[in-house]
């Protein structure tokens, strides 16, 4: 640790907390996400019926991370979380090209929602690792994110099995978060 | 000191050029050997038998689509796999490490082993599952599940690679999303005989000569019951603890058991951790700590008349032949009802999340 950064850990108030909720169609990798987050075992991991909620220390704030389940039936309960959102994640199965369409449409709906109006959005192009994965700038294009004006996004490639990209989705959520 | 030096030097020189320079980070999939996307696809195909070898997918993702009346065979481990618009088809599936996503697909028999097993939009399906997690279904219906039976000789170290559990099987507890009032999407077919009636073994030579089967005393995956739970029924709950023979011992007790209780039933099987809160509360014993530190458990919930008297006899056997506490067995037929509920509950706890 530098000098410059421990004396800035020194002068910082308490970690400031904040909520993250994360978002996407089933079996995209949320939970997988949260528990790389949370630098946890991620053999086993169960499709997710309710949600998940996991605090992660990340450069001086404490996340809470929100992952809720992502199958057809319950994405109306999504709005539920809504509240005091302060970052949002949205992650996509870039292989699973026959929902891109699908992923495009909620995402879209999530962005015209008034709760989440100028909240930072990361997308988590996620299972890079897979052959028949999209890039992360052919999901953006598909995706129209250029057209994106009321907020700060950033799209994101990674592999959650693997944890490449996580980390640097992480810094861009943090980046955002300290322009607050 | 002259790192930090060089740094801000260049970002003087930068900024009074006013550029900066952001250099695009590569990742592994950057420069990953691009693959034959058809060695890894079987789609639109009717009336056929397909399939793939041993060790020719080995661990990549594979998808199935729009394929009618046709027999798919994939003989190999897999990372992840889509099945989609598929209807009349059998379809075998060797281990998968993630998910098993079956989509639109209706009348087919799928045989699969995976990490995770999800359906939606599928109707009237025969699924013969090894599930290491709960299997959920969304908007499908008339869905039947059988627990997976088969072997082949290479099937085995296809589970290893695949970092997929034989022991670990949640087939016949399955979670829907959206359940209907006064009617089930699924069930439950606790009969052998129900797969070798509607499971197509291959025909064409090669994938024939694989040689797989579906004798449920030969298959990699000890056959179970599953739900419903075993009523009236006397029951014994027998607990490997880990160590370098724990699956062979795991197997050589199920035989051992069959050889001995001709009508006994494995109603439930599962390799889970435990903690040492955990033990405590399902042994009533701190005797067990350190047997449950080595790592996870094999447990078996087995049925039949004097099931407790022949595995603790079993047990026994294998604990004196290797000097140390290998397996334990509920030995209180008054107890150990009270001791599998809290077994189960905690196994299950274990798979919230």
């Amino acid at each position: 640790m530098g000098l410059l950064s421990l004396l800035r850990k020194l002068k910082s108030a308490p970690d400031q907390e904040l909520r993250i909720l994360l978002l996407g169609l089933d079996n995209a990798g949320k939970t997988t996400l949260l528990k790389k987050l949370a630098s946890e075992d991620i053999t086993q991991t169960t499709p997710t019926q309710g949600f998940n909620i996991k605090s992660v220390q990340s450069d001086g704030f404490k996340l809470n991370v929100w992952d809720i389940g992502g199958q057809r039936k319950i994405r109306p309960y999504w709005r539920n979380y809504f509240e005091n959102t302060d970052v949002l994640i949205y992650v996509i199965d870039s292989g699973d090209r026959k929902r891109f369409e699908e992923t495009g449409q909620e995402l879209g709906e999530i962005l015209s929602e008034e709760k989440l109006a100028g909240i930072p959005v990361l997308i988590f192009a996620n299972k890079q690792d897979l052959f028949n994965a999209a890039p992360a700038s052919e999901i953006a294009e598909g995706l129209q994110l250029h057209t994106i004006r009321d907020r700060t996004w950033q799209i994101q490639a990674c592999s959650a099995t693997s944890g490449e990209g996580v980390k640097d989705g992480l810094d861009w959520v943090c980046k955002n978060l300290k322009k607050k | 000191m002259g790192c930090l030096h060089a740094k801000i030097k260049k970002h003087d020189t930068e900024q009074e050029k006013g550029i900066t320079i952001e250099v695009p980070k590569t990742y592994t999939w950057d420069k990953k050997e691009k693959v034959n996307p058809a060695d890894f696809t079987i789609e639109n195909i009717s009336n056929r038998e397909i399939g793939r070898l041993p060790g020719t997918i080995s661990g990549q993702q594979f998808i199935i689509q729009n394929c009618q009346a046709s027999q798919i065979y994939l003989f190999d481990h897999i990372n992840t796999i889509t099945v989609d618009d598929c209807s009349d088809c059998i379809i075998f599936v060797g281990p998968t490490t993630g998910s098993l996503f079956l989509r639109d697909c209706q009348d087919c028999v799928v045989m699969a082993a995976c990490g995770q097993f999800r359906t939606r939009d599928c109707c009237k399906m025969d699924i013969f599952l090894l599930c290491q997690t709960q299997p959920i279904i969304e908007a499908s219906a008339k869905m039947r599940f059988g627990c997976f039976q088969a072997f082949y000789p290479q099937l085995k170290d296809q589970f290893r690679s695949a970092g997929i559990s034989v022991f670990n099987n949640n087939w016949s507890n399955i979670h829907d999303f959206t359940p209907v009032d006064g009617e089930t999407n699924w069930s439950c077919v606790s009969q052998t005989t129900k797969l070798s009636q509607v499971f197509k073994l291959p025909e064409e030579d090669e994938l024939k000569s694989v040689g797989m089967t579906l004798d449920h005393n030969l298959s990699i995956v000890p056959y179970t019951y599953g739900s419903p739970g075993y009523g009236s029924q006397e029951a014994a709950l027998v607990i490997m603890f880990c160590d370098e023979s724990q699956h062979q011992r795991a197997m050589k007790f199920i035989s051992s058991l069959k050889a001995q209780v001709v009508d006994c039933k494995i109603q439930h099987s599962r390799e889970v951790k435990m903690e040492a809160t955990d033990a405590q509360r399902v042994f009533h014993t701190s005797e067990y700590k350190s047997a449950i530190s080595q790592g996870p458990v094999i447990a078996f919930l087995c049925l039949g008349n004097d099931i407790t008297q022949v595995c603790s006899t079993i047990g026994q056997e294998m604990n004196d032949a290797s000097g140390n506490t290998v397996v334990y067995v509920t030995s209180d037929v008054n107890t150990s009802n009270k001791q599998i509920d809290t077994f189960f509950s905690y196994a299950s706890m274990t798979m919230t999340m």
